[in-house]
């Protein structure tokens, strides 16, 4: 019994010793989250600007059409 | 000397600039003009249907061989193309997108029975049963 205890206590005493040397790694990447601005707000606001430049032509003509 | 050079340099600059503003306020001015002389007409060919108002901001003739009507429709939709240009030239836009805008107003104060073009392409007229915007639908 103590034949095959010394071995096997020796190896486990081996293996406790290299635990050190055993690593594990985790890595975990985090990607920024890019936000990009909408445009959504400028457009609507050349849209705007396009319907008042095009009221201030057209505004009369349309008014005249009216009447006819 | 070389400070006079700049002063005439950024002078001439300057007065090109104004020119070309000019020049577009100009053309802008002719081709409303042109385009209210032209108005009684394109009025009463839409009172009469012989022409609709498409999705773009322009006029087409929905009928065929008719000279006449073929070049009030191309004279008007020339002084439109030009207004559009210059509004898009001015607002950093597209000639496109502006005629669109126009499309959009020209159907808002269309009479009944006018012919409009819809977004999807349909021909419709004011305030029929086709009509897309037509309120309380029966």
């Amino acid at each position: 019994m103590n034949r095959k205890l010394l071995p096997m206590m020796a190896g486990c005493a081996v293996l406790c010793a290299c635990t050190p040397t055993i690593q594990t790694k985790n890595e975990v990447e985090i990607k920024p989250i890019e936000i990009k601005p909408m445009s959504i707000s400028i457009d609507v606001n050349v849209n705007v600007k396009v319907e008042r430049e095009l009221n201030d032509i057209f505004g009369d003509m349309d008014k005249q059409a009216e009447q006819l | 000397m070389k400070n006079f050079a700049k002063i005439l340099v950024a002078a001439t600059l300057l007065l090109g600039a104004a020119s070309v503003y000019a020049d577009d306020d100009s053309d802008l001015k002719k081709a409303q003009q042109s385009m209210t002389e032209r108005l009684k007409t394109v009025v009463e060919y839409k009172k009469s249907g012989k022409i609709g108002e498409n999705n773009l901001g322009y006029i087409v003739a929905r009928v065929k061989d008719d000279k006449d009507l073929d070049a009030v429709v191309a004279a008007d939709n020339a002084d439109r193309k030009q207004i559009y240009d210059l509004v898009a030239k001015k607002m950093k836009s597209s000639s496109q997108q502006v005629g669109k805008q126009r499309a959009i107003i020209i159907a808002k104060n269309a009479k009944p029975g006018d012919w409009l073009q819809a977004d999807n392409g349909k021909w419709y007229q004011k305030d029929s049963d086709a009509d897309p915007n037509k309120k309380d639908k029966k």
